[in-house]
């Protein structure tokens, strides 16, 4: 089997926000031809997430101080639109590492 | 033909209700555009204090080209109807940024959403990020005259998107 790049999207409350970094790793994976398990979880949420996941990527939706076990990319660009290639380019990096 | 609507105007599935204000206070606004939502039974009367709650925490600034937008919600209220209040500001409101909470913007357009979590509803939530990212229609809803004129705009950019659905 294929390996799978496990993702976790942080939004601020809900879902709103996590939405829209949701589709775009959607995309790219599509788009790389790689599997991803999508986890949507909120900022509140992390401390678990921390303690009972080791993801390979960490999508930021809404800013998180605390230090996190993988790379993390800030994803307001996919909400904004400013700064999208960039955010792009850095989750495809992350996820096609090794 | 009365206030400035077209023959063949197009309706999304959402319900779209805007305003244009002079408004400069975040809250006051806020309260408005929930009383506005609460008024064509699209949220609950308390939405506004429920999206003022999370934006403490959470705000919904984003610092978008030509000028910031706000989307502001709450998920911990009912939503009855999807769809948006919209405000297009003469002057504008300060949002914290979703990015630094530090950071203040100046907000010119707000985008206050009723959603809830089901397919529909997300679908609408990714058509408006579209939206905010298009600066070209951003600039239209800022230079409409009237409320109308805002609500057709959206209207037929959200239905030309659920249609290739």
């Amino acid at each position: 089997m294929a390996d799978e790049k496990i993702v976790v999207v942080v939004c601020g409350a809900g879902f709103a926000t996590s939405t829209a970094g949701e589709n775009e790793v959607k995309k790219l994976a599509r788009e790389l031809g790689i599997n991803v398990k999508l986890n949507k979880r909120r900022a509140t949420e992390l401390k678990t997430v921390l303690s009972t996941m080791k993801p390979d990527m960490y999508l930021l939706m809404t800013p998180v101080t605390v230090e996190l076990n993988a790379p993390k990319v800030n994803g307001v660009p996919f909400i904004s639109g400013i700064g999208k290639d960039e955010a792009l380019e850095e989750m495809r990096q992350i996820l096609t590492a090794e | 033909m009365d206030k400035g609507t077209t023959e063949n105007q197009v309706f999304s599935k959402n319900e779209i209700h805007a305003m244009i204000s002079d408004e400069t206070d975040r809250d006051q606004l806020i309260h408005l555009l929930a009383a506005e939502m609460a008024k064509y039974g699209m949220v609950e009367p308390c939405y506004g204090a429920s999206v003022l709650e999370r934006e403490k925490d959470f705000p919904t600034g984003v610092p978008t080209m030509p000028v910031p937008i706000a989307i502001p919600h709450s998920e911990r209220s009912h939503v009855y109807k999807p769809g948006i209040g919209v405000a297009v500001l003469r002057n504008s409101v300060k949002f914290s940024s979703m990015e630094d909470p530090e950071c203040l913007l100046d907000v010119k357009v707000v985008f206050m959403l009723a959603a809830s979590l089901n397919d529909e509803h997300l679908h609408m939530i990714k058509d408006v990020m579209e939206i905010i990212q298009d600066s070209e229609l951003v600039n239209t809803l800022l230079t409409a005259e009237t409320t109308e004129k805002i609500e057709e705009i959206l209207h037929k950019e959200f239905s030309k998107r659920e249609q290739k659905r």
